[in-house]
C-alpha cells in the first residue's frame, strides 16, 4: 500500500473511531440524563459559545500537546515508558523550587524554572531507559512504580520546603509576578505558553524529519537489531530519546504552572501523560498531528465540563470517549479487511505490470 | 501397487501480499513409501504441505486422504485422521519436559491431575518401539536440535499418524543426526507408515525416497522413480534448465591480504563451543566460499567476524588492525559490510519505508546531509539511484518494504551493503528464498565486486553457490575449519562433501 | 520505639497483603496464558465499586462479592477481545482502560449517589471475619494469622490453589503452553482461543476478589482511585517473583512490609510522603538488581 491510501485509510479509522465513541457517549446521556438535548448543547455546541471558553479549549490544549510530544518521543523508540505523567509533576515541584528558592533576575528566573523542569523531567524518563538499557529491566513496570516515588517525593518537598504556611492547604509560596507567562487574549487565559508548545511541535518535527538523532529513534523502534547491524549505537539513542522525551513532559509541566496558576497547588498527579498517550495516539505519533488531535481532546473535554456545570451528565463522561477512542484508533484488526483488500488489489497489479 | 494414501489436485495458493505460492498443483502419495516433495528456495514445497496439514488457507482444488474428500479442515482433524507435521522450526515448549512435550492435548489423568509417571511410561514405550531415544524428563529448553527434532516426531507418533510429514528436517542436522534420523524413517517405513519428505538436497533423496515429486516456481513439474532417476535428470527439472546457472567468470586475481582471522574461538549463549580455533585468510579481489552443513560454526563465523557476538577470543584482523570485540560503527570504518543469514530479523525494517532502510549505515554521512540536516533531496537521489542500479521492483521509495517479494527485500539489503562501497564484503547466505531472477542477479552483484578488486566472503549452505561463485573455498565442520581449497575447480562437490560430513579432514598445514 | 507492637504490625503486613497478592496473583495467570496484564490496575478499580453496589442491590455481601467477580470477568473478557481479537496494543489499551476505570466509576457513583467521591451514602455490608478455631488460641501466631477478613484467606488459598492448577492439571499445562508458544499449542490441534479464555476468566476472578477487597474488607465502602498502584504493584510482584508462584508471593510480602513498616513510621512521626514512597523505590530497586543479575548472567554465558 502507498502513502496516500495509507492515510486515506488512517483517516478513515480515525473518524471511526471517534464517531462510535461519540455514539456511545451519546446513548448514555440519553440514558441517564433528564435533559439529554440540553446536555448535548451544552457539550458540543457549549465550548463555541463564547471567548472564554474558547480560550478554555486552547488553554487546556497546551499541557496536551508537551505530553502528547513527549509520549511521541518515549515511545516511537519502541519504549513503553510511562514517567512522563510522575515526570510532568515533579517538573512542576523542581520549577516551583526553582522559582520560589532562587532569587534570579527577572526573564532569567524563568528560563531557569523552565530549565530545571526540564532536567527533573528529563531525569525522571531516564531511570527507566537507563533501567532498561543497562539492566534490560521492563522499563513498563519501572516507570509506573517510579510515578508513585515521584508523586510522594514531590508532595514531601513542597510540604517540606516550598509550603506558604499562611494558607490552609498544602499549596508553595507564590510565583513572582514577573514569571507568570503573559497572557495573550483578554478575557481568556491564553498565554505565552500555547507559542512555546507550538515551537515544541516544530522543534520535534524537525527533530524527527530532519536530523540524524530522529531518524535512528523511528529505525530503533522499527527494528533495533538493524540499527545495531547498521552501526548505530543502539543503547545511547534510546536513552537520549527517554531524554529529551521526559523534557518534553518536563517543560510541559513547568509551563502549565507558570501559565495557568500563581502558586504550586497539585496535591496528586494531574493525570496529563495519560492524556498525552490519548493525544499521541490519535495523532498516530506523528509530531505534526499532535495540536490537532490536542485540540479535539481539549475541545471535548472544556464541553465535557460544560455540560457538567450546567446540567445533570457529569464531566467524567469523557473517559468513555478517552478510552474507547485510544482502542479502536491502535486497533490494527479493525477495518483490516478493507485494507487486505488494498493491498492484494495492488499486489496483483504489480504482478501483472511486472509479468 | 500400493494404493495411493493422499491426493491433491490443482492446489493453488495466492498469500495476502499477492504472491502466488501454488498454482495448479498436482501430488499423491502412495501408501507406505517415502516419498520427496523436491524443489528450490520459494518453489512452494511448504506451502503445499501446510495447506495439506490445514496451516493455510487455499483457494482452489481438493485433497483426498485415504479416498475421502478433505473439506478445508484445521490441524486438529488432520491429526484426527493420522497425519502428522514435523516443521521446519519446532514447536515446542522450551520450559517443559520432553514428556510434557510429547503428551500435551492427550495428557493421562488419575483424577484431576496429570498422571506423570504414566505419561512418561507411554513416551519412553513409544521412543523404545521407534528407536527414538530421549530422556522425557529432559527440558526441552537443554535439548539439541537432533534431539529436539525427535520429540517432535515422538509428539507425532504418539498420536497414532500414518502419514508424516517432514519439513525440511535435515537442514539443521550434522551428518551424524542425518543418518540417525535416516535409519528411523526407514524403520517407520517398515511398520507402514507413508512419510513425505520435504528437501532441496538431492543426495538425500536419492538416499531414502522411493518416488519424487518436484515443483519449480509453484507448479508441480513431474512425479520420477527415484531408482529410475539420476541426480543430474533431477536437477535439471528441479532447475529448469540444463546446467546449473553457470556465470561468465574471469579468472581471480588475488592481491595483498585485508582479512586474516587467527585463532578464532567463540562459545554461544549454551556455552556451546561454535567456532574453535579457526584460521584463515581473505585477499583482495578473492571470493573465499564458506562451505558446511548448517549450523556447523559458518553463521557464527561471519557474525563474530562482523562484530555481532560477545566473547570470542583470538585475532580478526583487518588490514592488520585487530578488529574483535571492536563496536560495529568503527568495524563499518574498516570497510566491511555485511548480508546478513535472516533478512527478516536483522537485514531490513519491514514496516520502514524502502529509502529508510537504505540508510541506516550512512545517516551521519555529510552526503546526507544540508547544513547539518538530513536532505530529503540527497536521501531521495541515493534511494532512486540505487532503486535502479539494482534493480528493485517497487512503486517508488516510499513504499513499505513488506509489500515487497523476498528477493526485492533481499535487494535492498544488497543494495545498502553494497553501496557503502565496503573492502571486505561478508555475504551470509545472500541468496537464500529468493526466486531466480534476483538470485542470478545478485551472484553477478558479487562477482563485479570481486572484479573491481574487493574481498568477498560467501557463505552458504547451497553447495551450488559456493561452487559456481567461489575462487577458494574453506570447509567447516562442528566449528573447525577441516579443508581449504585454494582453488576451487580443482575440487568435486562430492570432495566437497566428503569433508562437510566430517568423513575427511585436511592436515593442519593444508588449512592453514 | 516503645509503642511499637510487634503484633499488630504483623497482622497489618497480612492486612496490606491481601489485595496485592490478588493482583499479583491475577498477573501471573496473565503472564502464563500469555496475556497483557496492565490493565489489572483499572479492572481492579471498576470491581471495587461493582462489589459493595452488588451488595446494595441484592442486600447481601456474598452478591456484592460475585457481583464484583463477575464484573471483573467481564472486563478481563473485554481486554481480551480487544488485545486479542482487535489487536490493540496491549499497552494502550490497558492504560484506555485504566483511564476509564477512574473516570467512569465516579461516574457511576455520581449517578447512583449524586456524590462523586464516595459511596459511603449507599448501605453496603462488608465480608465477614473469620477466627480460626484452634489457631486463634495459639499465643502469638493465632494473634498474627487468626481474624483476618475471609479475602486474606482466600488470598493465600489461591496461591496453593493456582501452583496446583498450573503445574499439575492438564488445563494448566495446556495453559502454560498457549502463553508461552501458541504455535506448540496449535500443532497438537489445541484451541488457543480457549485457553485465553480461560487465562481471562481465572484473572478477571482474582481481580474480583482484590476489587472487592478493597471496598467490603479493608473500608465498607468504595472511594475514588481507592485501587491506587495496586495493580501496577501486582505486575512488579510478577516481574520479581520470576513468574514463580512462590516468588512472587515472596515479592509480595516485600512489598507489604515496606508499606506496613511506612504505615507505621509514620505513626512514629516520620514524614509520610518519604514513608509512602518507600514500597514503589524498593520495587524499583528490587527489580533492578534483579534483572542486572540476570543479565550478567547471560552475557556471561555468551
Amino acid at each position: 500500500m502507498d502513502s496516500k491510501s495509507r492515510i486515506k485509510f488512517e483517516i478513515l479509522k480515525s473518524a471511526l473511531a471517534i464517531g462510535i465513541a461519540l455514539l456511545i457517549v451519546l446513548i448514555t446521556i440519553l440514558l441517564i440524563s433528564e435533559e439529554p438535548w440540553q446536555a448535548l448543547y451544552a457539550m458540543f455546541i457549549g465550548p463555541f459559545t463564547s471567548l472564554r471558553r474558547f480560550g478554555n479549549i486552547i488553554e487546556s490544549m497546551t499541557p496536551l500537546i508537551f505530553t502528547g510530544l513527549s509520549v511521541t518521543m518515549l515511545y516511537r523508540v519502541g519504549l513503553f515508558n510511562l514517567s512522563m505523567e510522575g515526570g510532568f509533576f515533579i517538573a512542576s515541584v523542581a520549577a516551583t523550587a526553582s522559582a520560589v528558592l532562587l532569587d534570579l533576575p527577572p526573564g532569567l528566573n524563568l528560563l531557569a524554572a523552565l530549565f530545571f523542569g526540564a532536567l527533573a523531567g528529563g531525569i525522571s524518563s531516564l531511570i527507566p531507559g537507563m533501567l532498561k538499557v543497562k539492566c534490560n529491566a521492563s522499563e513498563l513496570v519501572t516507570s509506573l512504580m517510579l510515578n508513585y516515588v515521584l508523586l510522594y517525593l514531590g508532595l514531601y518537598l513542597v510540604v517540606n520546603y516550598l509550603r506558604d504556611a499562611s494558607m490552609n492547604a498544602n499549596y508553595s509560596n507564590a510565583f513572582p509576578e514577573n514569571m507568570l507567562l503573559p497572557r495573550l487574549v483578554s478575557g481568556t487565559r491564553i498565554n505565552a505558553g500555547t507559542l512555546i508548545a507550538l515551537l515544541a511541535v516544530a522543534v520535534v518535527y524537525i527533530l524527527f524529519h530532519y536530523t540524524a538523532l530522529g531518524y535512528k529513534i523511528t529505525l530503533i523502534g522499527k527494528n533495533a537489531r538493524l540499527a545495531r547491524m547498521a552501526g548505530i549505537n543502539v543503547g545511547s539513542v534510546i536513552i537520549i530519546s527517554q531524554l529529551i522525551g521526559g523534557a518534553l513532559a518536563g517543560i510541559g509541566g513547568s509551563v502549565e504552572l507558570f501559565g495557568m496558576y500563581k502558586r504550586f497547588q497539585y496535591t496528586g498527579l494531574p493525570g496529563f501523560g495519560w492524556d498525552g498517550v490519548l493525544v499521541a495516539t490519535v495523532a498516530q505519533f506523528k509530531p505534526e498531528l499532535i495540536p490537532l488531535s490536542a485540540f479535539l481532546l481539549a475541545y471535548l473535554r472544556v464541553g465535557a465540563n460544560i455540560m457538567s456545570m450546567e446540567t445533570d451528565v457529569p464531566s467524567e463522561i469523557f473517559s468513555i470517549i478517552q478510552a474507547v477512542v485510544i482502542i479502536l484508533i491502535s486497533a490494527q484488526a479493525i477495518l483490516k479487511k478493507y485494507q487486505h483488500r488494498q493491498v492484494v488489489k495492488t499486489a496483483r497489479q504489480e504482478v501483472l505490470n511486472n509479468g | 501397487m500400493a494404493q495411493d494414501i493422499l491426493k491433491m489436485e490443482g492446489i493453488t495458493k495466492i498469500y495476502p501480499n499477492g504472491v502466488m505460492a501454488n498454482k495448479d498443483v498436482d501430488f499423491s502419495v502412495r501408501e507406505g513409501e517415502i516419498h520427496a516433495l523436491m524443489g528450490e528456495n520459494g518453489a512452494g514445497k511448504s506451502t503445499l504441505m501446510k495447506i495439506l496439514f490445514g496451516l493455510e488457507e487455499y483457494d482452489g482444488g481438493s485433497i483426498f486422504y485415504q479416498g475421502k474428500k478433505l473439506d478445508k479442515a484445521g490441524s486438529a482433524e488432520m491429526i484426527e485422521l493420522g497425519i502428522g507435521m514435523v516443521h521446519q522450526h519446532f514447536m515446542l515448549v522450551d520450559s517443559l519436559r520432553v514428556y510434557e512435550n510429547v503428551i500435551l492435548g492427550m495428557e493421562p489423568v488419575k483424577g484431576m491431575v496429570i498422571d506423570s509417571a504414566a505419561a512418561v511410561s507411554q513416551v519412553s514405550e513409544i521412543g523404545r518401539k521407534y528407536n527414538l531415544q530421549v530422556d522425557p524428563m529432559a527440558k526441552v529448553g537443554n535439548l539439541s536440535v537432533g534431539l529436539k527434532q525427535k520429540v517432535e516426531l515422538l509428539k507425532v507418533l504418539i498420536r497414532g499418524a500414518k502419514l508424516l510429514i517432514l519439513d525440511e528436517p535435515t537442514a539443521v542436522l550434522t551428518p551424524q543426526e542425518t543418518d540417525e534420523l535416516f535409519e528411523q524413517l526407514l524403520l517407520l517405513k517398515k511398520s507402514n507408515h507413508t512419510i513425505i519428505f520435504i528437501s532441496h538436497k538431492i543426495r538425500e533423496v536419492m538416499r531414502i525416497c522411493d518416488r519424487v515429486t518436484i515443483l519449480r516456481g509453484g507448479r508441480s513439474v513431474e512425479t520420477i522413480e527415484v531408482k529410475d532417476a539420476t541426480e543430474e535428470e533431477i536437477s535439471r527439472r528441479m532447475v529448469g534448465r540444463d546446467v546449473v546457472l553457470q556465470l561468465d567468470k574471469k579468472p581471480a586475481e588475488f592481491k595483498q591480504t585485508v582479512l586474516s582471522v587467527k585463532n578464532l574461538n567463540y562459545s554461544n549463549q549454551f556455552g556451546k563451543p561454535m567456532l574453535r580455533n579457526v584460521n584463515f585468510e581473505l585477499r583482495s579481489g578473492q571470493i573465499l566460499g564458506v562451505a558446511g552443513v548448517e549450523g556447523n560454526g559458518q553463521n557464527e563465523l561471519a557474525e563474530t567476524i562482523f562484530g555481532l557476538t560477545q566473547g570470542a577470543t583470538g585475532e580478526v584482523l583487518v588490514n592488520g588492525t585487530n578488529m574483535l570485540g571492536k563496536c560495529i560503527r568503527s568495524i563499518r570504518d574498516q570497510g566491511l559490510s555485511y548480508i546478513p543469514e535472516d533478512r527478516m530479523t536483522l537485514g531490513v525494517a519491514k514496516d520502514g519505508a524502502i529509502w529508510e532502510n537504505l540508510i541506516p549505515d550512512r545517516v551521519d554521512s555529510p552526503n546526507l546531509k544540508n547544513r547539518g540536516f538530513l536532505s530529503h533531496k540527497k536521501i531521495t537521489a541515493l534511494s532512486d539511484e540505487l532503486i535502479e542500479e539494482f534493480n528493485i521492483r517497487c512503486r517508488n521509495k516510499n513504499q513499505t518494504l513488506a509489500m515487497l517479494s523476498g528477493g526485492n527485500m533481499q535487494k535492498v539489503v544488497v543494495a545498502r551493503e553494497f553501496s557503502a562501497a565496503p573492502d571486505i564484503l561478508i555475504a551470509n547466505q545472500p541468496t537464500r528464498g529468493i526466486d531466480v531472477g534476483a538470485n542470478e542477479f545478485i551472484w553477478k552483484k558479487i562477482l563485479e565486486k570481486r572484479d573491481e578488486g574487493n574481498a568477498v566472503m560467501l557463505v552458504s549452505a547451497d553447495l551450488n553457490e559456493v561452487m559456481v561463485l567461489s575462487d577458494s573455498i574453506l570447509v567447516m565442520c562442528e566449528g573447525e575449519v577441516v579443508a581449504y581449497f585454494e582453488d576451487s575447480s580443482k575440487v568435486t562437490e562430492e570432495e566437497l562433501g566428503l569433508y562437510m560430513l566430517g568423513l575427511k579432514k585436511q592436515g593442519v598445514r593444508e588449512v592453514g | 520505639m516503645g509503642n511499637f507492637d510487634l503484633l499488630a504490625f504483623a497482622f497489618s503486613i497480612i492486612r496490606v497483603m491481601t489485595p496485592l497478592l490478588f493482583a499479583s496473583m491475577a498477573c501471573m495467570i496473565f503472564s502464563k496464558g500469555g496475556v497483557d496484564s496492565i490493565a489489572t490496575e483499572g479492572i481492579m478499580l471498576f470491581c471495587s465499586l461493582a462489589a459493595p453496589l452488588g451488595s446494595w442491590m441484592f442486600g447481601n455481601c456474598w452478591a456484592g462479592l460475585l457481583f464484583g467477580i463477575a464484573v471483573g470477568i467481564l472486563l478481563t473478557c473485554v481486554f481480551g477481545y480487544v488485545t486479542l481479537f482487535l489487536k490493540t496494543e496491549p499497552v494502550l489499551a490497558g492504560i484506555a482502560l485504566n483511564v476509564l476505570a477512574s473516570g467512569a466509576t465516579i461516574f457511576i457513583v455520581y449517578c447512583l449517589t449524586g456524590e462523586k467521591a464516595s459511596t459511603q451514602s449507599i448501605a453496603s455490608s462488608t465480608l465477614p471475619i473469620v477466627d480460626i478455631p484452634v489457631l486463634e488460641k495459639i499465643p502469638v501466631l493465632g494473634d498474627i494469622l487468626s481474624g483476618h477478613n475471609i479475602l486474606t484467606y482466600l488470598s493465600l488459598l489461591s496461591v496453593l490453589v493456582l501452583s496446583f492448577f498450573l503445574f499439575k492439571t492438564k488445563s494448566g499445562l495446556r495453559m502454560r503452553t498457549v502463553g508461552e508458544n501458541p504455535d506448540a499449542a496449535e500443532s497438537v490441534g489445541l484451541s488457543i482461543i480457549k485457553y485465553k479464555y480461560m487465562t481471562l476468566i481465572i484473572a478477571g476472578t482474582l481481580i474480583g476478589m482484590g476489587g472487592a477487597f478493597m471496598s467490603m474488607g479493608y473500608v465498607s465502602f468504595f472511594s475514588k482511585n481507592m485501587v491506587a498502584g495496586r495493580g501496577f504493584i501486582g505486575i512488579a510482584a510478577e516481574s520479581m517473583g520470576h513468574g514463580m508462584p512462590g516468588g512472587i508471593l515472596l515479592s509480595t510480602l516485600l512489598f507489604s512490609v515496606a508499606d506496613a513498616l511506612a504505615i507505621q513510621l509514620q505513626v512514629m512521626g516520620l514524614p509520610p510522603e518519604l514513608m509512602q514512597l518507600m514500597p514503589y523505590l524498593v520495587t524499583i530497586v528490587a527489580i533492578a538488581v534483579y534483572s542486572y543479575q540476570r543479565e550478567k548472567k547471560r552475557l556471561q554465558h555468551a
